[in-house]
């Protein structure tokens, strides 16, 4: 019994030790070339999604709704609407805010806001799949391979090392647009994005463009 | 010639005619030889006078840590490749160029990692920072209504997408007290106006396709030889870059360098055309191997005063020894003089008694204006001087005394036809009329063109650097910005805190002068000792503890709308009551030492500290009077720079010509001894001015320094032409006076004439000045005079 028993445990060894030497760990690179490809297509994107944000400024987690468009190229819509109706629209290198407290749209350049630029460039990495890019700023890693799961972790000189500790980003199975995104930061702080509904490659309301407009 | 001192020297000369020859050769071929030797130098600095202002200027542009940075613009060339593959080319060059001596040190990239917590660090000095003006600001907003806004803003932040970089912020300053000092940070970095992107840690262009490698050199400058060996150094590593990147180098050195290209060019071309045109001129015209003596009196002339000059000023100015064939078209004249009187004298070497005096004193004339300049304080003036007098006295003592013995007798002089028709005295006077007419109608018109006549004080007109040079520094400030480079506040102290101290002071004056927005400066940031105890001592007492209960009482109970922790703003309030003493700076902050080296300078026996503004006219006014309010700060800017340089020159050259001018009337009426045939010699000299004032304008051309020095030249060339018709005229010596003075205005305009050719702007603009006058002067001598005299000395005529 015991032989039998030692037998199997060699073959099931040898499965496994198989099973590795055929599918080897992918090259970083050649995933997020993978990524980029599959991606490539979509131009449009509309998503709700649902934001969960645990800040040590509060006693509990904030959760915002909303929705997310974006289109290429560089044209991107975040509009929340719980608990506090905010949008943001960017239009090229032009950023214009509004919310329902102040009532008042704020414009301003994302060449003077390094800070918005870092946040939005990521977030439009992240549904463009421009992962390459993002390789000057971050260690890029694969945690998991099906589905895929990258984890960002800034690079020492890198703007996004000040506030950020890793993010993680979990892709849909067919790898074409993102799923959820997990952001750890340096003061402790963390939020986790969900992403539901999602649309690709649909035509957008020309109201999404407009940051007063309640687009839904 | 018998019996003075001038025939003793004649006939020394002719009895050791073969000593003489023979020790000139060992001295010219010393002289030939000397000249591999000499060191040439092309510093700016040279041309500048002593003015303390101006020198106080240069002082601080030499030792300022810009002067020894060298920058390399990197850019990739294809579609294919990426920023990374920039970055990584840029990272390779860095490496390579750290094994060089003449390297001190490599920036290719800068980290951005602990900025945004070291910001938040640095608000622990907030205390310290803050004045009356803010505190009066913060007690209205510890109010319910104050606090709830303010609540109500930092709820809004925590939910927009780049919260995250917000937060820390947030809860270290949650009533916004300090923004202005992150805002004056921000704006300090942005100081010298580049436009510089940090990506992966390196400096990276907006569209991501340049990056920066910033190199600190050992070489000065000024250094002539090291800077090109630096940038030949340079030039070869960047062959090693990877095809798809290509690289330029924008550097002072870079400016020496092709200076010097320009210059030696100009200077070959200029001397090969003039040696040819001489040559040209000598045999075609003159018909006589002899003439080739001529031509080599001023060529030897200048070679040994080069030589001279050397050793007496231990390095020559490029600008001077530029001006070598012009000096020698100057002095070739007295050659000429005496080879034509010698030949109408049928080649009897006694002849030349009839024109000595005249030439000497026609070379006096011109010795005395380049010799007024030894009274400048201007070094590179100076020289020109000395080099250009000692040519002048060489080439006379050869013309005189060495010239007249390879001269022999002949029966049949060759025939020359050189030359103006001398105006016919016999003529008719209602031809004379008609010249004099044609003469007062053209300086009539110079003088109405002479109004449009400017003045161009910009020093930056005589930098003649190449088209690659332009080309590549267009191409870096397209990319990068920083054309616009602004003026400089230097303030100084013996320690670094009395400088800061010093730096606070005029910030306050400052800013009441040209406003805050206008005015950059570190102790925007960081002010001196006093005034951060002040503003220290105001807010522990503002911040009484009744004070701050009011704040966390207000702070929670309008933070329960939004759930705010109670631990939300503890940042805040860890910092509200500083117990840490006093520091001179900030320690331990890599961002404000990075803002610190390019505000701050290190000198021996002491500090400099410097605040930025734009480089226009009624802040210099307002900043440059302010100055003298602080001893030891200066303004520097490229405006009042030139303005500085032309304040300090003007005086001396107003001076200057004034000596020149007199003593060119003097000597010419030592010669003349009566007033009016001195005023009929002048008449070129007046001509000649008038000319210059009214061309240069209709040229498109505006007036300079360089010019105008051109212009004194130009008074003791063509009185010299005055002096011999005027000579002529009242002595009728058959002297060839007339075919003469056209060979030496020929000779000269050749020298002067070959400057046209030159690329360096200095030397063309004393080629059209020198070509302007010379010109007309010697038209007006042989024309006008003639006319003037039979109508104003008729008895003598």
């Amino acid at each position: 019994m015991r032989r039998i028993l030692a037998l199997s445990l060699f073959f099931i060894s040898l499965l496994v030790f198989n099973a590795y030497a055929d599918n080897p760990p992918r090259d970083i690179k050649a995933v997020l070339a993978d990524l980029e490809k599959s991606m490539s297509g979509t131009e449009t994107i509309q998503t709700d999604f649902i934001q969960e944000k645990n800040l040590a400024l509060f006693n509990q987690k904030i959760i915002l709704r909303g929705k997310v468009f974006i289109q290429k190229p560089g044209f991107l819509s975040w509009r929340v609407f719980s608990p506090l109706r905010y949008s943001m629209v960017i239009k090229g290198s032009t950023i214009s805010q509004w919310d329902e407290d102040t009532n008042q749209v704020q414009q301003v350049s994302l060449a003077k806001n390094p800070s918005f630029k870092v946040a939005i460039e990521q977030m439009q990495n992240w549904f463009y799949g421009t992962f390459k890019s993002m390789l000057d700023d971050y260690k890029i890693t694969l945690a998991t391979e099906h589905p895929i799961t990258l984890e960002f972790v800034p690079l020492e000189n890198s703007v996004s090392r000040n506030f950020i500790k890793r993010v993680v980003v979990l892709f849909q199975n067919d790898e074409r647009y993102i799923k959820e995104v997990d952001i750890e930061e340096k003061s402790g702080d963390s939020t986790a994005l969900v992403f539901e509904n999602t649309q690709l490659n649909q035509p957008i309301k020309p109201g999404a463009w407009e940051v007063r407009t309640d687009v839904r | 010639m018998s019996g003075d001192y001038i025939t003793r020297i004649y006939d020394l000369v002719r009895k050791h005619k073969g000593l003489v020859i023979g020790l000139l050769g060992v001295v010219m071929a010393a002289s030939l030889i000397g000249l591999k030797f000499i060191k040439y130098n092309n510093n700016i600095e040279m041309m500048l006078p002593q003015d303390a202002a101006v020198q106080n200027t240069m002082r601080f542009l030499r030792e300022a840590n810009f002067s020894d940075k060298l920058v390399i613009s990197l850019k990739l060339n294809d579609q294919l490749h990426v920023t990374q593959d920039l970055i990584l080319a840029a990272d390779q060059l860095a490496d390579s160029l750290k094994g060089s001596a003449m390297v001190k040190q490599v920036i290719s990239n800068v980290s951005a990692g602990n900025v945004a917590s070291e910001m938040v660090s640095f608000l622990r000095y907030g205390p310290q920072l803050l004045g009356a003006d803010s505190l009066s600001k913060i007690d209205s907003q510890i109010s319910p209504d104050g606090v709830k806004e303010r609540l109500k803003f930092i709820y809004r932040q925590s939910l927009t997408p780049g919260s995250s970089f917000f937060m820390p912020f947030l809860r270290a300053d949650p009533l916004g007290l300090f923004s202005g000092i992150l805002r004056d940070i921000e704006n300090l970095s942005r100081s010298l106006g580049y436009d510089v992107v940090i990506n992966n840690g390196h400096l990276v262009s907006r569209d991501s396709r340049h990056a920066l490698v910033i190199i600190k050199t050992s070489v000065a400058l000024t250094e002539g030889f090291g800077a090109r060996k630096l940038i030949t150094y340079l030039k070869g590593e960047l062959n090693n870059l990877p095809d798809f990147v290509s690289a330029d180098i924008i550097a002072g050195h870079l400016h020496t360098v092709s200076n010097e290209d320009v210059i030696k060019r100009d200077i070959r071309i200029t001397s090969i055309i003039a040696a040819l045109a001489f040559l040209i001129l000598f045999l075609f015209f003159f018909r006589d191997p002899k003439t080739v003596i001529i031509f080599l009196i001023p060529l030897g002339a200048v070679v040994i005063s080069t030589n001279i000059s050397y050793l007496v000023f231990k390095n020559l100015s490029y600008f001077v020894i530029g001006l070598g064939t012009v000096i020698a078209g100057i002095a070739i004249d007295y050659g000429v003089y005496v080879y034509m009187a010698v030949r109408k004298a049928g080649g009897n070497p006694e002849a030349v008694r009839q024109v000595i005096r005249p030439v000497i004193f026609g070379a006096l004339t011109t010795i005395g204006i380049f010799a007024v300049f030894l009274f400048s304080s201007v070094k590179g003036y100076n020289q020109l001087a000395f080099f250009s007098s000692l040519s002048i006295i060489l080439c006379l003592l050869f013309s005189l005394f060495i010239l007249p013995h390879f001269l022999g007798q002949e029966k049949d002089p060759p025939q020359m036809t050189v030359g103006l028709k001398p105006a016919d005295f016999s003529g008719s006077k209602v031809r004379g009329q008609i010249w004099i007419f044609g003469w007062l109608v053209i300086m009539a018109a110079m003088i109405i063109s002479s109004r449009g006549l400017r003045f161009n004080n910009d020093i930056t007109q005589f930098d003649g650097v190449g088209k690659e040079v332009i080309r590549a520094e267009s191409d870096f400030h397209n990319t990068w910005g920083g054309k616009e480079m602004p003026a400089v506040f230097v303030v100084s102290g013996r320690t670094l805190e009395a400088a800061y101290q010093n730096n606070s002071d005029l910030y306050e004056a400052a800013i009441k002068n040209i406003g805050r927005d206008n005015f950059t400066s570190l102790a925007a940031v960081w002010p001196g000792y006093d005034r951060r105890k002040a503003n220290l001592l105001r807010w522990q007492d503002f911040w009484s503890s009744v004070k701050e209960s009011k704040l966390r009482q207000l702070l929670a109970e309008y933070g329960k709308v939004y759930n705010f922790s109670p631990e939300a703003f503890k940042p805040f309030f860890d910092q509200l009551h500083p117990t840490e003493d006093l520091e001179t700076e900030p320690k331990g902050l890599n961002f404000f030492s990075n803002i610190k080296d390019q505000f701050v300078l290190p000198k021996e026996g002491g500090f400099q500290i410097l605040s930025f503004f734009p480089d226009q006219d009624e802040y210099i006014t307002q900043l440059s009077a302010l100055s003298n309010n602080y001893p030891g700060s200066f303004v520097v800017s490229r405006k009042n720079f030139s303005r500085m340089v032309s304040r300090a020159l003007s005086g001396e050259l107003i001076f200057l010509a004034c000596l020149a001018v007199f003593l060119t009337a003097a000597l010419t009426f030592l010669l003349l001894k009566d007033i009016r045939l001195s005023v009929l010699a002048l008449v070129p000299v007046l001509t000649s001015l008038v000319m210059i004032a009214g061309i240069i304008p209709l040229a498109g051309l505006a007036l300079n320094m360089p010019s105008i020095i051109a212009s004194m030249v130009v008074v003791g060339i063509v009185s010299d032409y005055g002096m011999f018709v005027v000579y002529h005229c009242k002595n009728k010596f058959n002297t060839g006076t007339y075919t003469a003075i056209t060979l030496a205005a020929v000779t000269t305009l050749i020298g002067a004439g070959v400057l046209l050719f030159a690329k360096h702007p200095v030397l063309f603009s004393i080629g059209v000045t020198l070509v302007t006058g010379v010109l007309s002067g010697y038209i007006s001598s042989l024309i006008v005079i003639p006319q003037l005299y039979r109508r104003w000395i008729p008895l003598r005529g």
